[in-house]
């Protein structure tokens, strides 16, 4: 039942394609490395005290790396997104732990028109948060004080997501713009990021 | 032209990815190697006895706020109605799943019925590091300013999944937007923070490849942990009207971008 549901979602997607590939467009066999940002689960999480929902998530930057290779009329292309932690941009005010999000993506690319470029295919994820372990503190608990422990070890998620979006290619250049769906098959835990990179494209 | 997008496009991911919010969950327990509760799933079981009739509802709404987090890999849900006496739970002498007690005398637990409208209580850890026992405490004592039974909804909800969040092994923290923090006055929603997220993932972190369902697991009817009557999923209820409106969608992207191309050239 759970396998006929992914099958449903990406024979769906796949029946959406454009006109495949275009001199225009993504170039087969060719490589892109550059930088990009994505808003972490967007119109979920607070930032304020009242619990009022953010409409942009929490960021995480990342290198990106992605080939084209050609499949008949289209695309697939595998891309990794990847930041050192000693890069990572999200960490505790009290320095107790360090979060950090990896993702590896295997889109196929059609082009739709011109330069324009759509891609759709499964992303996994590896959410990983690095505890330092600086032992016991004590917390208001609304009556006095109650001790605390920090985090001491590192813990990762593994999750799978699906992609939509596009890219637009210029010269030597490819920036794109994707909704990543997380838990796409789960009415209460399906939410939303956003995902732009721009990359230098080798052929 | 080129230059101008590549500027608005940077400018544009400065705006989106501006610096992320500080935080710092803790954990309950004797230190920081607390495992939560060994288990896919768990059952929180209300004892309905002085509680409020919309109890059950404000319960699912609390353990959806947690439930809701895609990285989290248990599943919490509300069982049957208990009849375990709030002394033999404070005792450690009822079932191991936590139970829920809304408190007449709130004195007679040791709690102020003044300023505690819930408190999670009684957690025990096996010799694993694993959590194993809880008792959630509401405040139905008549006449106090805690009261749950005079206090707006939503804050109502905050204040479940805040204990709820201590049952499942988390301690308060430091970040004040956060569900864990202590002071639930200036809250207006039950909605969690990254450190929530960061917190309640560290201790039961989703894996996909290696147990929990694939991409969230499957919930084409939108069900809740309850008996609350089951409704559609408007996502997948919507997908079929894809293939009439997306081709309408990319030839309308396809002509803007013919048209430009034409204007340019000219």
């Amino acid at each position: 039942m759970q396998h006929s549901k992914i099958a449903l979602v990406m024979g769906l997607s796949c029946a959406f394609f454009g006109s495949g590939r275009s001199a225009l467009g993504a170039r087969p066999k060719s490589i892109e490395f550059g930088a990009g940002g994505t808003s972490y689960e967007m119109l979920r999480l607070t930032s304020s005290p009242s619990g009022k929902r953010n409409t942009l998530g929490t960021s995480f930057y990342h290198f990106h790396l992605q080939y084209h290779l050609p499949v008949g009329r289209r695309l697939i292309s595998p891309w990794l997104h990847y930041m050192p932690d000693s890069l990572s941009s999200v960490q505790s005010t009290s320095k107790s732990s360090q979060t950090s999000l990896m993702a590896a993506g295997l889109p196929m690319t059609t082009n739709l028109s011109g330069r324009f470029d759509f891609g759709t295919g499964p992303v996994l994820l590896q959410y990983s948060i690095k505890g330092t372990g600086n032992g016991a503190e004590a917390l208001n608990n609304g009556e006095g004080t109650a001790t605390f422990y920090q985090p001491e070890k590192t813990v990762s998620a593994t999750t799978f997501a699906w992609q939509v979006g596009s890219a637009w290619n210029w010269s030597s250049l490819r920036t794109g713009a994707d909704v990543l769906i997380h838990a796409p098959l789960s009415s209460t835990k399906r939410s939303f990021s956003l995902m732009l990179t721009a990359a230098w494209v080798k052929s | 032209m080129k230059p101008v997008i590549s500027v608005f496009f940077i400018t544009a991911s400065s705006a989106m990815f501006s610096a992320a919010p500080a935080f710092g969950f803790t954990l309950i327990g004797a230190s920081g190697g607390l495992k939560g509760w060994d288990s896919k799933t768990l059952e929180f079981h209300i004892n309905p006895e002085n509680c409020p009739d919309d109890v059950n509802d404000m319960m699912d709404k609390a353990l959806d706020v947690w439930n809701q987090i895609p990285t989290l890999g248990i599943q919490l849900t509300r069982g049957s109605d208990s009849s375990t006496t709030i002394g033999d739970a404070l005792a450690g002498t009822s079932d191991a799943t936590p139970t829920v007690h809304c408190v007449a005398d709130m004195a007679a637990v040791g709690l102020n019925p003044e300023v505690i409208p819930g408190v999670a209580t009684g957690q025990q850890v096996s010799a694993g590091g694993h959590l194993n026992y809880g008792v959630l405490v509401l405040n139905a004592q008549v006449g106090a300013s805690a009261n749950i039974k005079t206090l707006n909804e939503n804050l109502v909800v905050d204040v479940m999944a805040h204990e709820i969040g201590h049952i499942l092994g988390l301690g308060h923290s430091t970040d004040t937007s956060a569900l864990m923090y202590y002071d639930a006055s200036k809250r207006k929603t039950a909605s969690v923070s990254q450190d929530d997220v960061d917190g309640i993932t560290y201790l039961y972190a989703r894996d996909e490849l290696g147990g929990n369902d694939l991409f969230g697991g499957c919930a084409m009817i939108r069900g809740r942990p309850s008996s609350r009557a089951a409704q559609p999923d408007a996502f997948f209820l919507l997908l079929p009207l894809l293939p009439f409106f997306l081709p309408v969608f990319l030839s309308i992207l396809a002509s803007l971008s013919q048209k430009r191309r034409r204007m340019s050239k000219a």
